[in-house]
């Protein structure tokens, strides 16, 4: 029995788990919603992955280090549910012996109940950053699909079977805080990079020790919108009405207004009220980090070959040549990740 | 974006009682107890009718009765609005006719159903001594207050804002003014967008309040002068 070892060096490693993150951008956007103060929001997001890298250490682990998500696109909705105002119902025959024998009837300023939503785009304007160490496993993927058929016919037949999406479905349907919605989505989107043929694969995955993602810039575009939002909530709640008399439902309208300067006051730091809306409000960044979790540890392998492995392929219609390999084992060390096999 | 505020509110400039929008609130004192028929008038067409029972001995002391209700097209576009056809008042008998909606031209009357000669004891259309009228205006600037069915009449100024703010409206107490044979009560009269003015009729009475300056006339510009 031979035994083979290959050695990957960091930067190969790195372009090769770098290609497989860049399979996330392939996640189709997706929306949720949430509250914060007496604002409901919802959201769509969606993210490109960019900057940031991965080195091997001498610990046996993988480390991302500032791994830049930039949120594209980030569509939130704010809708804020207004109470009602009312004018009038002033005494106009008091009672002498106390309260009010007359009164001037109550008129509510909102025809129904009152509720604003406004869209804010966000997109290309807020990034974040991932970090995080990660053990390397393997394991084989042998599909039921497969049945009984030898090794050359597997490796020619096409993996027609929902095996892997079900699979896939039922781990992104772990993630806390994911809208159902979302799941079948974000698990079909990933399925392709996964699914070849019916032969049996050694899949090499990364698992999680730890990791960190938090909001780390924002654009003066974005700063900017968000200092506007009172703004944009007044003039919509006011744009019905004629500029004659806007000044004085100005002022009935004072203690919306003043809610309003509350709730979005973030005073000189808008990316830590930001990031702490969206991580409250939506739970957005355990979502995303446990989608990357989720992804790198139990769904795409960011490496997979074919057991038997196609040795020599003939594009003239021979069969390939398979060779069997089992007892896969992995090591990473400060310069290199190893993988040993066993040809039997 | 939902449009929430009610923009029929704005609509109107102007009102008459005897062609009442929601700029006007009618409140009649009744005099007798008994059952009463209400019918409310848009224009010429017949809006709708109520049965008003007044009894001393029911603990409310007014009925208010939204005239908007009566229309089955604001009922469908007003949540929880609803017509009150049967309605009950005690005590003083105050029945207090306003409108919520967009409607203009309404006037409404009130008929003992024991009368046999079958007129109404109540006819919006003529206000009579012991009624009240109560205005609210949006628009600052300057108004005419007439009785048609006298000689009286009375100027009628909506403030504009005060070194660039206005009154908070529930903050403040309704104007209050007198129409008699000799005239209003006072004749000039001031007061701020929203503040009821409330006028207490002594003869009888149809009034019409008309605009007669734009909202930022001079004279409503108290403040900015």
């Amino acid at each position: 029995m031979a035994t083979v070892t290959v050695a990957v060096n960091e930067r190969a490693f790195n372009d090769i788990v770098m290609a497989a993150a860049k399979y996330l951008e392939s996640v189709p956007p997706f929306s949720g919603s949430g509250s914060f103060g007496p604002f409901s929001a919802g959201y769509t997001i969606g993210f490109k992955l960019t900057g940031g890298s991965i080195d091997l250490t001498s610990t046996g682990r993988v480390h991302f280090d500032e791994l830049h998500v930039t949120y594209d696109p980030l569509i939130l909705t704010l809708g804020l549910d207004l109470p009602h105002i009312q004018f009038g119902g002033e005494c106009i025959i008091p009672n002498p012996f106390g309260g009010c024998i007359l009164r001037l009837p109550e008129v509510d300023l909102f025809g129904a109940n009152p509720d604003i939503s406004i869209p804010i785009n966000l997109s290309n304007t807020i990034v974040s950053e991932f970090s995080g160490e990660f053990t390397v496993s393997n394991s084989k993927q042998v599909l039921v699909a497969k049945g009984s058929l030898r090794p050359h016919a597997a490796h020619i037949t096409t993996d027609t079977s929902n095996e892997i999406r079900d699979r896939f479905r039922t781990i992104v349907g772990t993630i806390p805080f994911l809208p159902a919605s979302a799941v079948n989505s974000i698990a079909d989107a990933l399925v392709p990079f996964v699914k070849t043929n019916l032969a049996d694969k050694w899949q090499f995955f990364l698992r999680d020790v730890w990791h960190d993602l938090e909001l780390i810039s924002i654009s003066d575009t974005a700063v900017n919108i968000l200092q506007n939002l009172s703004d944009r909530f007044i003039d919509a709640i006011l744009a019905p009405v004629p500029s004659a008399v806007r000044g004085i439902i100005k002022v009935m309208l004072i203690p919306i207004f003043d809610a309003l300067a509350a709730v979005l006051d973030f005073g000189d730091d808008a990316l830590e009220w930001l990031s702490s809306q969206l991580q409250i409000s939506f739970g957005l960044f355990d979502l995303l980090a446990q989608l990357v979790i989720n992804f790198v540890g139990l769904m795409v392998p960011f490496y997979q070959f074919e057991n038997p492995y196609p040795m020599i392929e003939d594009s003239s219609g021979l069969i390939p040549v398979l060779v069997p390999i089992e007892n896969v084992a992995v090591v990473v060390n400060d310069d290199e990740f190893v993988a040993s096999a066993d040809i039997v | 974006m939902k449009t929430v505020i009610n923009q029929h509110m704005f609509r109107h400039r102007e009102t008459t009682s005897a062609a009442l929008n929601n700029l006007g609130t009618i409140i009649h004192k009744l005099a007798e107890e008994g059952v009463y028929t209400g019918q409310i008038v848009q224009g010429k067409q017949l809006l709708g009718t109520f049965r008003l029972t007044y009894d001393r001995k029911h603990e409310a002391s007014q009925v208010n009765i939204d005239l908007s209700a009566f229309d089955a097209l604001s009922r469908a576009n007003v949540p929880g609005l609803l017509a009150r056809n049967e309605s009950v008042v005690g005590q003083d008998g105050y029945v207090v006719f306003y409108t919520s909606g967009q409607h203009s031209a309404l006037h409404v009357t009130l008929t003992k159903a024991q009368d046999t000669n079958g007129r109404p004891s109540f006819d919006s259309r003529k206000l009579a001594r012991g009624d009240l009228i109560a205005l609210r205006l949006f628009y600052p600037g300057s108004y005419t207050l007439t009785n048609e069915l006298g000689d009286q009449q009375a100027t009628l100024t909506v403030l504009s804002e005060e070194n660039g703010k206005y009154r908070d409206p529930s903050k403040l107490e309704p104007v209050r003014v007198k129409l008699s044979d000799k005239g209003f009560d006072p004749a000039k009269i001031e007061q701020w967008p929203l503040q009821a003015l409330v006028i207490s009729v002594d003869t009888a009475a149809a009034l019409v309040v008309k605009s007669v300056g734009p909202e930022l006339d001079k004279r409503a510009r108290r403040g900015r002068d």
